[in-house]
């Protein structure tokens, strides 16, 4: 069994909406504190869901851009990171639209790999083609618990949405991931 | 048997279950070889997802990016307050030109009498705008907005129009949407409302006329004096009368399926087979259950009385909730499993042995006769009849002494059917190893190692399909550290 193991220590509630409420008000060092301490675990959660490392370091910045020109509207009492989160899937899926069309990015092989390797490098393409025919959410959801390695509980929170449809959510990924990898398995395709 | 479903695996992955329901699942885990390769898989899935999502791109990169937000939430945008005085500004203008009838507050604060003369109501504020303004110059000409004519504090350079549709205004717009929506909403739900409940008062009427019939008074089904001697073609009629509808309640619970001990009941209807079977939930000791194990001829008046008295049994959906502590705790397996084995199958030993003793010969009883077909009698013997005698002849302490020697056994002599014999011996002791992890995972890496070494000394097909098995169930119990990393290196040299 995984063990859960956040990687990011959350800001305090407190501090951060202080730091929020000075942000709101056009104290830009303080958004400055905020983009410090959650454009790391943003960007891994961009990187999860755009798998491209450009394409992750640009839906963090916009993200955080429009969170700073749409500061004001922020609501209160709420935690910021949820909703850059959304700001940030939001665009994720904007940019899998306009990519739509590209294949998923094989693995780089030597020519001198083994048939083991290739296994394996076949294994993750397929996995990670499926991934990519996720839905946002279910997407969003394994992100949090693979790259973050929130609890169920965080993972509602952060969301915004109740602990049951956390669990659906990720066991229908995972068993969708599971049906697809095999079914193409079997199939004999998808070789990088 | 009954399979775990995907969300029982999977939150037992990720350890979200409670310590009942995981211990349960080990078990399940410990004897099903189908679950225990889907939870494999989705254990290797889960490490490969681990690898290709997660991107460590180092100090460097993160200092250069944040240094690019900072610049990006410098570059080219004003600071919010500038961006909310506006926003606020465009609002009240937007307001105001979408009802140009002026407000009071719109007025000029020096105003002496906040009363609206009802004449200058009726234009815009235009008309009105120099009477309070002392200033001598007139308003500007170009088709002067209201708001911004007649707002009293002093504007740097307000524009007569925002600059452009943008995500400034975008908040302001939505907010006035929703709005609008907020205020047109409660007629059409106050009509939908009214519809529905319209429909649930017809529905219930037209079903209490039809089940009264004659128009007989309507009577709480008495449970002894009518129902105890009816005959069985009514039985589904009283049932299906329960005092719900006297609350009024539009979908009323349906009785227990297996409530009369009648014959015609045993073959389970399709309503039973959605009914959740006892055994499912595997987080819960199966409770005596009234619905399978009725005396089957001698006291007929006792089973009609049961649906009354629990007259809600659990549904068969999958339900997680939240424990005080805030983890999960999955109450009864998926759907699918239930309605794909609507019959109850027979039960496994830990499941007799976990149940009063009082209850094992009744449910045993009753399940052979009624849901198992003389086919299925015919094609494999019932375990129930033969497990539980070896588990109480054989004392506990024997078998697993029984299983140590055959190790030493087979350790001394090297033989691969020795080894064979060493992990079935451990695979009888199983049921006599206790509950803890570390007992468990004592009796899986002896199986394991046995069924390893056996196939390493003489190789075979069976032989590897075993050992690859009884690897992978070894690693649910094996501790993180060298013996699970034993285990991977079994299955590593299995593989290949």
């Amino acid at each position: 069994m995984n063990e859960a193991r956040s990687r990011t220590p959350w800001l305090d509630e407190e501090e951060e909406a202080g730091l929020v409420r000075a942000a709101k008000q056009g104290n830009r060092h303080a958004f400055l504190a905020l983009v410090d301490h959650y454009h790391r675990p943003l960007y891994r959660l961009a990187f999860a869901l755009a798998r491209r490392r450009d394409d992750a370091a640009e839906i963090t910045r916009e993200s955080f851009a429009r969170a700073w020109a749409g500061i004001h509207a922020f609501p209160e009492g709420k935690r910021f990171f949820p909703w850059l989160l959304r700001m940030a899937r939001n665009l994720s899926v904007a940019q899998a639209r306009r990519r739509a069309g590209e294949p998923t990015a094989a693995a780089d092989l030597s020519p001198v790999a083994t048939q083991e390797e290739r296994d394996d490098a076949a294994n993750e393409y397929r996995i990670l083609d499926a991934f990519r025919s996720l839905r946002p959410d279910e997407q969003m959801a394994l992100a949090l618990r693979v790259v973050e390695g929130l609890r169920y509980g965080a993972i509602a929170e952060w969301l915004d949405q109740p602990v049951g449809v956390t669990l659906t959510r990720l066991s229908t990924a995972r068993g969708f991931l599971l049906a697809k990898n095999e079914e193409r398995a079997e199939g004999g395709e998808a070789k990088p | 048997m009954i399979h775990l479903t995907l969300q029982q695996l999977s939150a037992f992955l990720d350890g979200e279950l409670t310590e009942a329901s995981t211990e349960l699942i080990r078990r399940h885990l410990s004897e099903c070889d189908a679950c225990t390769l889907r939870f494999a898989r989705i254990e290797a899935q889960e490490e490969v997802m681990v690898r290709i999502l997660v991107d460590e791109p180092g100090d460097a990169f993160f200092v250069e990016l944040s240094e690019s937000i900072a610049k990006a939430t410098t570059g080219g945008k004003s600071a919010p307050t500038a961006k909310r005085s506006e926003a606020k500004k465009t609002k009240a203008a937007d307001r105001t030109a979408v009802t140009p009838r002026p407000k009071p507050e719109l007025r000029p604060a020096p105003k002496p009498e906040p009363k609206p003369t009802p004449k200058p109501e009726a234009k815009p504020a235009v008309t009105s705008e120099p009477k309070p303004a002392p200033k001598p110059e007139p308003p500007p000409a170009p088709a002067p907005r209201p708001a911004i004519v007649s707002r009293p504090e002093p504007a740097p350079a307000a524009p007569a129009r925002p600059p452009a549709p943008n995500s400034e205004t975008r908040p302001i717009l939505y907010g006035r949407r929703v709005e609008d929506k907020k205020r047109r909403a409660p007629g059409a739900a106050i009509a939908w409302i009214a519809a529905a409940v319209l429909c649930v008062i017809v529905m219930s009427a037209a079903w209490v006329g039809l089940h009264r019939g004659d128009g007989a008074p309507r009577a709480v089904p008495r449970p002894d004096a009518d129902r105890a001697g009816a005959p069985v073609e009514s039985a589904p009629l009283d049932v299906s009368a329960p005092p719900a509808v006297a609350t009024n309640e539009p979908t009323p619970e349906p009785m227990p399926p297996v409530a009369t001990p009648t014959p015609a009941d045993t073959h389970a209807p399709p309503e039973a087979a959605s009914q959740p079977v006892p055994e499912v939930a595997l987080d819960r000791a199966p409770e005596p259950e009234p619905t399978l194990a009725p005396t089957p001829a001698p006291a007929p008046a006792a089973a009609p009385e049961k649906p009354h008295e629990k007259p809600a049994k659990p549904k068969a959906t999958a339900r997680a909730d939240r424990s005080s502590e805030g983890s999960l705790r999955i109450m009864v397996p998926g759907r699918q499993e239930a309605a794909v084995t609507p019959k109850p199958t027979a039960p496994t030993p830990e499941r007799l042995v976990e149940r009063p003793a009082q209850n094992i010969v009744p449910v045993r009883t009753i399940i052979t006769e009624t849901v198992v077909s003389p086919d299925d009698r015919d094609a494999d013997p019932p375990p129930a009849t033969t497990a539980p005698p070896a588990r109480t002849t054989a004392s506990p302490a024997r078998l697993i002494q029984e299983a140590k020697s055959a190790s030493l056994r087979a350790a001394k002599s090297k033989d691969p059917a020795a080894f064979d014999d060493a992990a079935s011996a451990w695979e009888r002791a199983m049921p006599a190893i206790g509950s803890s992890p570390e007992e468990l995972a004592m009796a899986r890496r002896e199986i394991a190692q046995a069924r390893f070494q056996a196939w390493a000394e003489s190789p075979t097909a069976s032989r590897r399909e075993a050992a690859v098995t009884a690897a992978r169930a070894y690693l649910l119990y094996a501790p993180p550290g060298p013996e699970r990393d034993q285990a991977w290196t079994w299955l590593g040299r299995l593989k290949h």
